[in-house]
């Protein structure tokens, strides 16, 4: 029976993904441009010799302790320099910045807004925090609810290492790299919360004075085609269809008119063995003003880095920072139990806990569960 | 490769400490590790080595089957240095602190680890009265650190080595009577049942610059100059057949009557057939065919015959004799047992060791026993004496009595065996030393390991991992068990100008 | 058919007493008759024919006449030196006689190319060769069996006898385990007869490649122990050897020159009059009439000291009873009161032996060779020639001076002094 409607479902699935439509490229009309789909709008990317270094950025957060009202995080950026496969030692700067971050839910302006204090790990990584003053964030930010309901402060508490991840990405421009250096963000450039295009500004400052290309390069993407096909998985079909080489990048997809969003967007195959293709982001400034050749020379750089056998087609730079950036299980327990310890200490457990306590059924019934 | 980093410690226990390896450090089973910390330094034995990898196994998995279905053109690991590794587990076996002590403590966490060096063994001194085993071994390296047991000692607390064939369990016997030979300090008395050791067709313990005098060889087919081995019938007597061949009581009683009779001769009679009364006819028929099984021995044109050689009723009256008066010298005294069968070679072995023991015995109750020097016996495949089903069919016999009891006079037993697991518990916790060599049976390993004078538990692979040449030495006289390197017999006496010494013949005066 | 006798360790010369030194010649004599008797074709002395390198001339002069009467009757003698009748520095009575034609040692041969070459010395009627080493003190002589060049003996044909004097390993008695031995291995091979001297016992040996090694034994004695053995019945004789290319019969041919008596006793837990008392008695009851006479006392008394005992007077006594001559052996005898001496042993030999062992480290001294196994060995050679007598007609001085010399051989010291 269950078998019988495992069909049903599959086979109501495949009719609705309809490859022989691909579409155009849907993204919000009024924030951006977009281009039909054409093949001529695919590019090999030839292997040439380089010697621009690659910096990878990328940062990873974890929540210690929560309450619908508090929220303390352990936050991590990252970063690497690659010259093609090869790493090069970085001197000038910690390789990694840690912080405590506590948002908690303060009432003013008859809003509920949740204001995030920053604990550097060092004192050697004060400068290299965002402020706190640009993380005060309103609740009903609408950028920041769910659905109807009040953002949720978890999720608030995070944009702190969005911000830090803009802010070390610029001292890693300033102190790091040189003229025709690239550096690549994980994700995407759009900036989502209020006062991150200040850093993401100061970012691009940087690197437009050092002539160091800014980039960002995505995981994943949600953009669509009209014909609701996933934009990524429309492209490469396109591409198969079309025999393209083993080495492409596509574009123009879409020119944006954002101030949030100051990108121009590539979609990248980077490597002949690669399963998937990603979305590629160079600051917008920057890309008009680079050559063909120029940028054939930042994708190969890309290239050349991406051949690790463990993914292949995504940059090797950021599967390292990937898993130096993340805050792993183990450590979180051993923060948490400090935490914990230190809250017991001052005699507040009781009050930390009702509220705590306020927001875990869910953790309680997992537990049941087993 | 002396003070460089191989490793750094990442967790554990005390019993299991994870190192991760260095990149092309090459950490080996068996290594020596050195964790210094300010007061000292902690040494560790890497007993097991395990992959470690940053990439999940069951991404390993599909790489791999990428790579061999030819699917990986053009990929690799990327700074594989760091991705993928070696865990080393190791054991702390000893701290150092100005002396050596067994280690209590963890090393500092998170330290680094180097190879050992000549310099961290210092506290190995030569004794004063040196058996030379070999060199210190980490894994496959040989550190220039010479290994001694102290004769003294160890010889009278028993020696056991444990190996299967050809692990060189010949080569270290060899080299260790090598470094025995001219000492005077203790007498060894080897039964050579394949005649290995003396070299008469190749380099042996006779081309010692001090063989002469101090070696002794006695062989049925004795080379120039080398004594013949002939026993004397009447220097056997009944008690040295216990535990090699049983009597029935009414044999028993039939050896008594010819011993009262006939005294030392009692067995020449017994060969001949004298009659004695008291002895049943069939009794003396059974006797006779005992001895011409067991000693090759009967009558022929009424002439004792003995077919091996050994035994006569005319020679070898003071052979037993001048072979304890040697051993009692500290000389070495080597027996070609390779040409006599089996139960000939151990009573040979048990009227020496008997007239040892019971000496030794003597002097201990008349209170001279410190002055003399210690003396052992090599025997080989020691279960003939020292296994459990022959102690229990044929009763104890006079090694068993040396294994047990040999300690409080100064008589000792260097068993060679293959098997381990039949050496009842109690005789092989009495031997307090073990220079075990490889083996690949894994009862026979956890009998060794049992019975160690250190904690072997987690040696196991490392035995079965032992090359040719490579041992463990553990004894309650070393402070760890130490790897080593045996030379090889050939190269060793090298260096010892082997052969040298011979008198120039032109300073022989001859007077006709 | 041929024939030849085999004689060792005649120690013509041996002790202080002349009856005893007569015994000896008197077995000398009636041995070499009845070789004369049985027409052997040669002799062979394997060694300690004199007690000592000069003996008493006397003794000596007594002994070379019967010598001649065998040569006179066509009898060749072949000898090699031993232990007592060598000396490495004065010329041996053996020389003297060789000189004189009496007999030949069979030990021609020199060291070439670091290998002892030996000469046969082939027998003219019976074509046998003979070929020897000679016996020297301490078993020195083990050098010449080291470097001896044994293939070229060995490859020569012919009915062949070795002639040696000293002890082999394999044949030593158990009462001389400790003694110096040479292995059988150090022999060279398949000879048809290896004539051995050294050992008073005698011994009849067969080891693979060595198929006749015998030991003739003393012919009558040379101290206190032979003579015990001799009283308990120990036959005393020489082997006549028949052959033609090999070996025919061996007999062994007793040479009796007298009948012993022996009391043994112990004294242990008595006191000394009591001792005294026991000896008088089995005295009196013995039989001496015609008998070599030896009592031997052992055992720790419970009172009284040795001198309390009238050794003398139970001497006289047997002596008087008729007694050819009285040995007494005290030497194991001690007594708990006076525990002077704790030095035991079988004879004076064994006391004088273990004396020096027992007292040779107190004396410090530099020199290895005196310490130890060899200081006690030179010290009982340096006693041995100091117990040597004067001659008659021997002036004091030359005596004295005969002494010294000697002393200092032994002690390798003459080239120094000189």
């Amino acid at each position: 029976m269950i078998g019988e409607v495992v069909k049903k479902v599959v086979k109501n699935l495949d009719g609705m993904i309809g490859e022989s439509e691909l579409g155009e490229p849907f993204l919000s009309s009024h924030n951006y441009r977009t281009h039909s789909f054409n093949v001529e709008y695919f590019k090999p990317i030839c292997l040439v010799k380089s010697d621009r270094k690659l910096a990878f950025v990328d940062g990873g957060n974890c929540e210690l302790l929560s309450a619908p009202n508090f929220s303390i995080q352990l936050n991590r950026i990252y970063f690497n320099i690659f010259e093609g496969k090869m790493r090069v030692q970085n001197s000038n700067i910690p390789q990694a910045i840690e912080f405590f971050s506590a948002t908690f839910a303060v009432f003013k302006n008859n809003e509920i807004f949740f204001d995030t204090s920053v604990f550097p790990v060092d004192d050697e990584f004060s400068s290299l925090v965002p402020d706190e003053s640009d993380l005060s964030f309103r609740s009903t930010d609408r950028r920041l609810m769910v659905g109807s309901s009040r953002a949720d402060i978890s999720r608030v508490a995070s944009i702190a290492r969005r911000f830090a991840e803009w802010k070390f990405s610029r001292h890693i421009v300033e102190n790091e790299l040189g003229k025709g250096d690239v550096l690549v963000m994980d994700g995407t450039l759009r900036t989502a919360f209020v006062n991150e295009a200040d850093y993401a500004r100061e970012a691009y400052r940087a690197a437009k004075k050092k002539s160091v290309i800014y980039s960002g390069l995505s995981k994943t993407s949600k953009l669509f085609t009209t014909t609701g096909l996933s934009l990524l998985g429309a492209v490469r079909k396109f591409a198969e269809d079309s025999k393209v080489g083993p080495l492409w990048y596509y574009y123009p997809i879409a020119d944006s008119l954002s101030p949030e969003h100051e990108a121009t967007f590539f979609i990248v195959k980077l490597h002949e063995q690669a399963q998937r293709v990603f979305r590629y982001e160079i600051y917008g400034e920057q890309a008009k003003s680079l050559t063909p050749e120029e940028i054939n020379e930042v994708l190969c750089q890309l290239c050349i880095n991406s051949c690790d056998v463990s993914f292949p087609g995504y940059p090797y730079g950021l599967i390292d920072a990937d898993v130096n950036a993340r805050v792993r299980y183990d450590e979180l327990e051993t923060y948490r139990v400090m935490f914990l310890s230190e809250v017991s200490k001052l005699g507040s457990w009781p009050k930390f806990s009702r509220h705590m306590q306020s927001g875990d059924a869910h953790s309680i019934l997992n537990m049941v569960r087993g | 490769m002396a003070m460089e980093v191989c490793g750094q410690i990442i967790a554990g226990l005390v019993g299991k400490i994870l190192i991760r390896e260095k990149s092309g450090q090459r950490i080996e089973l068996g290594d020596l590790l050195v964790a210094e910390d300010k007061e000292g330094y902690l040494i560790l034995q890497v007993f097991d080595l395990i992959y470690g990898s940053q990439i999940t196994q069951l991404a390993r998995e599909l790489i791999a089957g990428m790579k061999l279905e030819g699917m990986g053109a053009g990929l690799e690991f990327l700074e594989p240095q760091l991705r993928n590794y070696i865990i080393a587990e190791a054991k702390a076996v000893l701290r150092v602190t100005g002396k050596p002590n067994v280690p209590k403590i963890l090393p500092e966490f998170f330290s680094t680890v180097r190879h050992i060096t000549s310099k961290d063994l210092e506290f190995l001194v030569k004794p004063s009265n040196p058996i030379y085993l070999g060199k210190v071994r980490s894994g496959t390296k040989i550190i220039d650190v010479d290994v001694y047991l102290d004769g003294s000692e160890a010889l009278s607390h028993h020696i056991l080595i444990p190996s299967t064939t050809g692990r060189g369990k010949s080569n270290l016997v060899k080299v260790m009577l090598w470094s025995i030979i001219g000492q005077k300090k203790f007498g060894i008395l080897v039964l050579d049942p394949h005649d290995e050791y003396y070299g008469r067709n190749a380099k042996g313990l006779k081309d010692h610059p001090k063989a002469r005098g101090n070696l002794l060889y006695y062989s049925t087919d004795a080379p120039t100059g080398t004594n013949t081995l002939v026993v004397n019938l009447s220097c056997i007597k009944p008690q040295h057949f216990d535990g090699i061949i049983s009597f029935s009581e009414a044999q028993h009683r039939a050896i008594r009557l010819y011993q009262d009779a006939f005294e030392g001769r009692w067995m020449e009679n017994i060969v001949r057939g004298t009659q004695v009364n008291g002895v049943d006819p069939r009794t003396l028929t059974v006797l006779q065919k005992i001895i011409q099984t067991a000693l090759s021995v009967y009558i022929r044109n009424g002439e004792l015959v003995c077919t091996n050689r050994v035994f006569s009723d005319t020679a070898g009256e003071s052979t037993i004799s001048e072979i304890v008066q040697a051993l009692q010298d500290g000389k070495v005294v080597v027996i070609d047992t390779s040409k006599i069968g089996d139960e000939a070679e151990l009573l040979i072995g048990s009227i020496i060791a008997g007239e040892i023991f019971y000496r030794y015995q003597e002097y201990k109750s008349k209170g001279e026993l410190e002055n003399k020097p210690p003396v052992s016996v090599i025997i080989e495949e020691a279960p003939r004496v020292l296994g459990s089903e022959r102690l229990a069919a044929a009763g104890g016999n006079i090694y068993s009595k040396i294994a047990r009891e040999g300690r409080k006079f100064k008589v000792g037993l260097v068993g060679i065996t293959q098997l381990t697991s039949v050496i009842p518990k109690d005789i092989l916790t009495n031997m307090n030393t073990k220079i075990i060599l490889g083996n690949e049976m894994a009862p026979e390993r956890h009998a060794i390991i049992d019975s160690a004078a250190q904690d072997l538990a987690e040696d196991d692979r490392n035995i079965a991992s032992l090359d040719k040449g490579e041992a463990i030495v553990s004894s309650i006289f070393t402070k760890f068990a130490v790897p080593i390197q045996i030379p090889l017999f050939e190269e060793f006496i090298k260096s010892y100008g082997a052969g040298q010494a011979k008198a120039s013949p032109e300073k022989v005066e001859y007077v006709g | 058919m041929y024939k030849f006798a085999h004689f060792s360790d005649v120690h013509i010369g041996a002790f202080r007493h002349t009856v005893l030194q007569n015994l000896v010649l008197q077995a000398f004599k009636r041995a070499l008759d009845i070789c004369i008797e049985r027409r052997v074709d040669f002799i062979i002395f394997s060694g300690d024919l004199f007690d000592s390198n000069f003996p008493d001339m006397g003794i000596a002069n007594e002994a070379v006449k019967k010598l001649k009467d065998a040569r006179d009757n066509g009898i060749d003698i072949y000898v090699v030196y031993g232990s007592h009748d060598f000396s490495p520095t004065q010329t041996s009575i053996v020389d003297i006689l060789e000189s004189a034609g009496l007999f030949a040692k069979v030990t021609k041969g020199k060291v070439v190319e670091g290998k002892l070459k030996l000469d046969f010395h082939i027998n003219k009627r019976t074509g046998a060769r003979i070929v020897g080493i000679h016996g020297r003190k301490s078993g020195i002589e083990r050098e010449y069996f080291e470097i001896l060049d044994r293939e070229s003996l060995e490859k020569e044909p012919g009915f062949k006898i070795f002639v040696f004097h000293g002890a082999v390993t394999e044949y030593k008695p158990a009462t001389l385990a400790a003694a110096e031995s040479i292995p059988v291995s150090n022999l060279p091979r398949e000879f048809d007869y290896y004539a051995a001297g050294h050992i008073h016992e005698r011994s009849e040996g067969k080891l693979p490649g060595y198929e006749h090694i015998l030991y003739s034994g003393i012919l009558f004695a040379s101290d206190y122990r032979d003579l015990e053995q001799n009283a308990l019945g120990e036959e005393r004789g020489f082997f006549i050897v028949s052959f033609d290319d090999k070996i025919i019969d061996v007999e062994f041919v007793k040479v009796p020159v007298c009948e012993y008596a022996f009391i043994q006793y112990d004294a242990t837990g008595k006191n000394a009059s009591k001792v005294q008392e026991d000896l008088f008695e089995a005295a009196k009851k013995l039989d001496a009439d015609g008998k070599l006479v030896l009592l031997k006392v052992k055992g720790e008394m419970s009172g009284g000291k040795t001198s309390d005992i009238g050794f003398s007077a139970i001497r006289r006594l047997i002596e008087d009873k008729g007694a050819l001559h009285v040995t007494v052996n005290h030497f194991g005898l001690t007594s708990k009161a006076y525990a002077d001496i704790k030095i035991v042993g079988k004879d004076i030999h064994e006391v004088e032996v273990r004396l020096f062992e027992e007292n040779i480290d107190v004396v410090k001294v530099s020199q290895p060779k005196l310490k130890g196994k060899s200081g006690v060995q030179l010290s009982m050679e340096l006693l041995k020639v100091l117990r040597q007598e004067q001659k008659v007609n021997e002036l004091k001085k030359e005596y004295e001076a005969r002494v010294v010399t000697s002393g200092l051989e032994t002690m390798q010291l003459k080239e120094a002094i000189e």
